[in-house]
């Protein structure tokens, strides 16, 4: 995965509930870069 | 054999001009659908009743019975009312009287609940004005050992979250004594029973026709006190609540993260689920996340067919499946828009047959297509416009 890209997706859940057999939920992921390399220059001041 | 009702939709009329002769004459005016119930007095071998209700029964129809008696209801009719004399004569040419006596037994087997009995006492006489009517009220009391089971019968709905008050559902009391009793609720939903406090514990049997009928055991009474049960009945389906609606997540490169998605079952069946993933899109640049659970107000007809329509596009995002109104779209592989307006904004389809309507959250708007045999379709496709889409 790529750092600073946001993901989208849906999971779906299918069912035997005759009257609401397809439910999407929406997926929304954002990689973030690591909290170390950012950090990691001002540690070294 | 005891006198049935028959259904009728004609009218008759009598001249009483001609009395004593006469007949009755068949009208050519067809008597329209019932609205009321009212049974009269004899009328020429007839008793009318213009639909109505009758012992909790409704009558769509209206009846008559004739037997071929002069009057089907003699002396014995009303089995709790009893009359003495039943015939006699005044003389005429002065004002005269006689005594009848009447007798109210609410000891009878046909009366076995406290209520209020009614029955006409019809005077005929050789007049031709009529039979004069004497209506008659009996109101039972219960006796001093006796309680009163009641409540009220509700339909719950789906996922219980539509409670109804339920009519015309059929209550099945069993007492330990051995007493069992039918009732039926009324339009309120009530049903109420009276029985001896000996009678305890009562159990309630509450079935409706597509619903889960529901007992409740151990009901205590006591005498001259009201026990109130209500019960309420669940649809026999299951009903899928996942616990999120949406997911949104930041995950540091490198590692992972774990959300838990708890999904219920609140109906009152099993449910069988299974899980899929949908890929979407991938940029930086990505507006809001649309909002893709557009629920049907309608069921899934037969032939479903997953993956219709996979593998996706990067563009394209799962529309789920329904239609805002209750038919299919009436053309074949036209296009047309739905008002997806932001997270939030709506979460429902508008199938518009109309045509396009301009897009009110640019963005945020989506195309659906409709497959060639609509009737198959369950998924629909919302490609972002091209000023939407990632870089």
């Amino acid at each position: 995965m790529t750092v600073n890209t946001i993901y989208t997706a849906t999971l779906q859940i299918r069912s035997n509930d005759p009257l609401n057999p397809n439910i999407g939920i929406p997926v929304r992921l954002t990689v973030k870069p690591s909290v170390y390399r950012l950090n990691l220059p001002v540690l070294l001041r | 054999m005891a006198p049935s009702w028959v259904a009728y939709d004609s009218t008759y009329s009598y001249d009483f001009s001609a009395f004593p002769g006469g007949s009755w004459v068949k009208e050519a005016d067809l008597i329209p659908q019932p609205v009321m119930g009212a049974a009269s007095v004899c009328a020429a071998n007839r008793i009318y009743a213009l639909g109505g209700n009758t012992n909790r029964v409704n009558y769509a129809v209206n009846q008559y019975m004739d037997t071929g008696l002069q009057c089907h209801y003699g002396v014995n009719s009303v089995p709790w009312l009893s009359i003495l004399p039943t015939t006699g004569s005044l003389p005429g040419g002065q004002s005269s009287q006689t005594r009848i006596n009447l007798g109210l037994n609410a000891a009878d087997p046909s009366i076995f609940q406290p209520g209020s009995y009614f029955a006409n006492l019809i005077v005929g006489s050789d007049t031709i004005f009529g039979a004069g009517i004497v209506p008659i009220t009996m109101t039972v009391q219960a006796p001093a050992s006796w309680g009163k089971l009641t409540g009220v019968v509700q339909n719950m709905g789906y996922c219980a979250a539509s409670p109804s008050l339920l009519n015309q559902a059929q209550v099945l009391l069993e007492a330990s004594s051995g007493l069992t009793a039918t009732l039926t609720t009324n339009a309120q939903g009530v049903y109420t029973y009276w029985l001896d406090q000996a009678a305890q514990p009562v159990t309630v049997t509450v079935t409706y026709t597509g619903l889960q009928s529901t007992t409740i055991s151990g009901l205590g009474l006591s005498a001259g006190q009201v026990t109130n049960q209500n019960i309420a009945l669940h649809p026999a389906i299951p009903c899928a609540q996942p616990a999120l609606t949406q997911i949104n997540a930041d995950v540091i490169t490198g590692q992972s993260l774990q959300i838990p998605l708890n999904l219920a079952n609140n109906g009152h069946a099993s449910l069988a689920w299974e899980l899929f993933e949908i890929p979407g899109q991938t940029g930086a640049g990505l507006g809001p996340v649309l909002p893709l659970e557009a629920k049907s107000s309608r069921p899934s007809p037969a032939g479903y067919s997953a993956g219709l329509y996979q593998p996706f596009d990067p563009n394209l995002a799962l529309l789920q499946e329904g239609f805002e109104s209750g038919s299919m779209p009436p053309a074949v592989g036209r296009m047309s828009q739905p008002t997806l307006c932001g997270p939030g904004a709506s979460r429902k389809l508008r199938w518009l047959t109309a045509g396009l309507t301009a897009p009110t959250c640019p963005g945020t708007t989506a195309r659906t297509r409709v497959a060639p045999q609509p009737e198959l379709q369950r998924h629909w496709l919302a490609a972002r416009p091209a000023t939407s889409r990632s870089p």
